[in-house]
Order: structure tokens, then sequence, then C-alpha cells
């Protein structure tokens, strides 16, 4: 999954206003650099489709 | 004085010291040493001499004295206290007041009759793997102070490290006792997730916290693990299942199969982790590797389920006082809020298999070793960390080697080992060391402290208090 630098920033641009936060410019690229992150490490599992039959753990119980 | 907390325990019940003469003595070397490694934010001397004087009634009563009986002890800096404010690394707590009771670990430590010293620096609302705390200052590594001791729990690993006190407890969401267990050089355990009361406890990311404890060798923390164990309703994690004790079963003769991870676990670790983990095997007689495929996609769940988590736990303080929050997280904070939730879903589906995956590794195995860490401790203020030629953020890259475990649950035991006949990485550099982490299958706690006992035994593993380093702090981090 290698996501376009400028759909992240539009993405996390929106979903911060979404959010309600007020971020200036540079804490906005700050957190843009962060989502990037998150993404990338992300993607060692969102491009490894799972079959239906996986179920979330919403608790997890070992 | 002993500093073992079992050995303290035992003056105590013979007579040898009192209580009181044991308290006197560690404050006094708290109040003389802590100032060069930063470990307390706090001291509790008025709780700890009413809880100290408790002890000496009982013995002078005539009555048994509980198994950590005036044994002192301290906490990261989210365990609520009764009457004092639980600050989590920060000030954005505070509006909550002071805690009305103990959190569940705390009252635990206080019916076994430990005497609680203060609270321990942390990376704020434990999101951080190094302590390097903007508003406390960093907590110093106690083998060099120019570097790091590794978090988020890492005013409670150095702490021991120090010989300040022989039992801390802490916290593991990712990684965040057996971190700067490894780059402290003592012993840690992260137990099963759920086994122990979280209640009281700051959260980070629920579905993957862990209380976990520190200790200066095996039998003291097994001692402290048993005096924690029990189910609490009060915690939704918490399995309701009783206390399996594990100190008694310590002295017990097991031979322990023990198998080498391998995969993601070398690859994300440099010469003198590998070198650790060889030293480690070699004792406990492992010869086998296995590779467990789905450890990078376990890691990559618990980074975004924290993320997620973590975000979400702190989105509306965020947007009022982002300002108040510590600026080396507050922005991962932000951007991890903003995680979509078919991500975090998948994550969480992700967690389910990466677990039935390792579980079948136990048939072949009891413990299972890896590296706690991919390096020794580094400089304080390092940004980034070379493995083998790949350059990852420290702040992140600490975790690469424990959050895949503690993302499936599994309980561990970090152990310290140092380099072979005490040969540093290069000539003048400090000897440090760094942990291996001894990894069970779900609820066998045991197991891990066996063979970190058998570490133990044959050498491999020690705490080693360093010599005060005043010489060694001249022009280094005020």
């Amino acid at each position: 999954m290698d996501i376009p630098r400028e759909t992240l920033a539009a993405y996390v641009q929106a979903a911060a206003a979404l959010q309600g936060y007020e971020l200036d410019a540079a804490q906005t690229a700050a957190v843009t650099l962060q989502f990037a992150r998150i993404a990338q490490i992300g993607a060692a599992f969102l491009q490894d489709p799972l079959p239906p039959q996986a179920e979330p753990l919403p608790v997890f119980r070992p | 004085m002993s500093a073992r907390a079992l050995a303290i325990a035992a003056q105590i019940r013979s007579g040898t010291h009192s209580a009181t003469e044991v308290l006197a003595q560690a404050r006094a070397r708290i109040e003389s040493a802590d100032r060069q490694f930063n470990c307390f934010l706090a001291h509790t001397w008025e709780r700890a001499q009413g809880e100290a004087a408790a002890i000496d009634a009982l013995r002078a009563a005539g009555r048994p004295l509980p198994p950590l009986a005036g044994v002192p002890y301290a906490v990261k800096d989210l365990f609520d206290i009764a009457g004092r404010t639980t600050g989590a690394g920060g000030v954005v707590q505070a509006y909550r007041g002071p805690a009305v009771a103990d959190a569940a670990a705390v009252a635990c430590m206080r019916a076994a009759g430990a005497v609680l010293l203060g609270t321990l620096n942390m990376d704020e609302h434990a999101y951080g793997f190094t302590t390097e705390n903007s508003r406390h200052g960093a907590t110093r590594n106690p083998h060099d102070p120019g570097r790091i001791a590794g978090g988020s729990s890492g005013g409670s690993a150095a702490a021991v490290a120090a010989g300040l006190v022989p039992l801390t407890l802490g916290s593991d969401t990712n990684g965040s006792v057996r971190v700067p267990a490894s780059l402290c050089g003592v012993f840690g355990l992260k137990p099963t997730y759920g086994r122990l009361s979280r209640r009281g406890v700051f959260p980070f990311a629920h579905s993957l916290d862990h209380v976990g404890a520190f200790a200066g060798n095996v039998a003291d923390l097994a001692a402290l693990y048993d005096v924690l164990q029990g189910p609490d309703a009060a915690d939704p994690a918490c399995a309701q299942r009783p206390a399996e004790p594990t100190a008694g079963a310590l002295a017990l003769p097991r031979r322990l199969r023990v198998g080498i991870l391998g995969g993601w676990f070398t690859r994300w670790a440099d010469g003198a982790a590998r070198a650790a983990v060889q030293r480690a095997a070699a004792a406990l007689g492992a010869t086998r590797s296995v590779e467990w495929a789905g450890a990078e996609a376990a890691r990559a769940a618990a980074f975004v389920v924290t993320a997620a988590e973590g975000g979400a736990l702190h989105a509306a303080a965020l947007r009022g006082q982002y300002a108040l929050f510590e600026p080396l997280s507050r922005d991962r904070l932000v951007a991890g809020s903003l995680v979509p939730a078919a991500w975090v879903v998948q994550a969480q589906a992700q967690r389910r298999a990466a677990y039935e995956q390792v579980l079948t590794l136990f048939a072949q195995f009891d413990v299972l070793i890896a590296p706690a860490t991919p390096a020794a401790a580094p400089a304080i203020g390092c940004e980034e960390l070379d493995i083998n030629g790949q350059r990852v953020p420290t702040r992140a890259g600490m975790g690469l080697l424990t959050q895949p475990i503690s993302c499936v649950g599994l309980p561990v035991c970090t152990a310290p080992v140092w380099p072979a006949d005490d040969r540093p990485a290069a000539p003048g550099a400090p000897l440090l060391p760094i942990g291996v982490q001894l990894i069970a299958a779900p609820w066998r706690e045991d197991l891990c402290l066996a063979a970190a006992q058998e570490l133990e035994r044959s050498g491999v593993s020690a705490l080693r208090v360093p010599q005060r380093p005043e010489s060694r702090l001249q022009g280094r981090h005020p």
C-alpha cells in the first residue's frame, strides 16, 4: 500500500477538521508525518486480507 | 543490608533490622543517588513511615509477618496512590485530583507488607520507549548516565538497576517493561494479558495494557508477581482465574524445551543483541531456531491499535490542551486518533490470526527466546538507530522486538545478559547489558521464570549495581 503524499495530507487535514482539531500548518505537517508512519507500518497487514471468518478481538483474551 | 527483597524481609522477620531502619537506609540512598539518575518523580515518605511502623508493630506483637514485610518499593507514575494525583508522567491529568483509593496492585503490595517510597519517571502517558520526559527530564541509565534507561517504565527499571529499591511496578503495552529492563540490566516480567488487575492504573491502549514488575533477581520477581495475582472483576480484561503461585516451584528441577525465535527477531537485532541470545541459548541448551511468520504483521497490528486507542483516549484533551501534552508524543496521539476504523478492525482480526499461529510453536517448545531490544542503550537524544544497516526512529524502533509478543498477550520474562568476558562493544565503551525475552504459552509465567532462573544459575544473567558514577557524569546532560 503506497499512499501518495498528497492523499495522506488531504486525509489528515479533512479528518482533523472532522474531529474538531484546530491545528496550525506546522502541527498539521507533524501530524501528517506521524500518520504516514502509521500507514507505512500498517501496510504490513493491511494488504494481507484475512478470511471473512477472522473475527476481531473486542477484548483480547488469550 | 541486603539489596534483595526476600533477604530484607527475612532480616526484618528475624529482627536483624526493623522495617523503620530499612526505610531510613533506603531513603538516604535515594536522596543521595537519585540526583544522578532521575528515577523518582515524587516521594511518599509519610506513608512509608506509617507502613514501616505497622510492620514493626506486628513483629513486636509476635504476629506473623506478610511475605514482603518491610521491603521498599516504588511505582510508575500511572498507579493510583490514595490521596495523591496520578500524573501519568505529565500534567494533563491533574484535573482528576487525588485518587480516592490505591490501585489494585498497590493495595496488593500493602497487604503483602511492602513499603511504598514514591512514584517513578516514565514517558508521558506511557507513549514512548525512552523515558525522555520533556517536563520531568530524562531518566538516565545507571550503567552510563549519558544513555537512555528505556521506556516507558524507565524510572522503574533504572531504580532497581541503581540499587535504589529492590522492587518496582510498571506497565507494558508494547514493551514498556521489557525495553527498560533490557537496557538497564534488570529482570522484568510482563505476565499474560489479563493476568494482573489494571484497576487504578492510568490506561494507554486498553486492549494491550498489562501491569508488570521489575526486580534484581528471579526469586524476588516471582515473589512480587505472586502477591499481585488474583481475579478482579473491576478490571474487565482481568481473567477470572485463581492465583497460580510460581515462587515455590522455582526450586524444582525442570527440563525446558527452548527454541530460538529467528526471522523478524534476528533481522531487527544488531550484533550485540544476537550475541546476547546466543549466550542465553547456550546456557539453556537451545539449538533449534524457529520462525513465527506472523511476527511483522503482529507488530504492525499492535502499532495501529495502540495509535488508535491511545489517540481516541486523549482526543478530547488534545483538542483543548494540546500545548500541555508531551511534545515528543502529542503529534503521534493526534495522528492515532485519525486512523480509519477499518484499519483498527483489521488489526484486531490480525491479532487473532497471529495468536493462533504462534500457539502452534508451543507444541514443540516450552519457552522461546528473542532479544528484548534491537540494541543496547543509545545516547539520550539519539533520534535514529542503525540496525544492520537500516535506520529506524529510536522512539518507535526500540519496541520492534517486544511489540509482536504483547500483541498476542503472551507472558514474557526479560533477563539481563552481559557481554561475554565482559568485553565492551568498543575499547573504552561502557559495558552495557541487553535483555533476552523468555516467552511462554498463555498463563505459563512459571516457565518464563524458570528459564530466567536457569540463566541466573548459569551466571549468564545477574543484576550488576554500578559503582557511583559521579566521575562519568562530568560534562553530561544537566
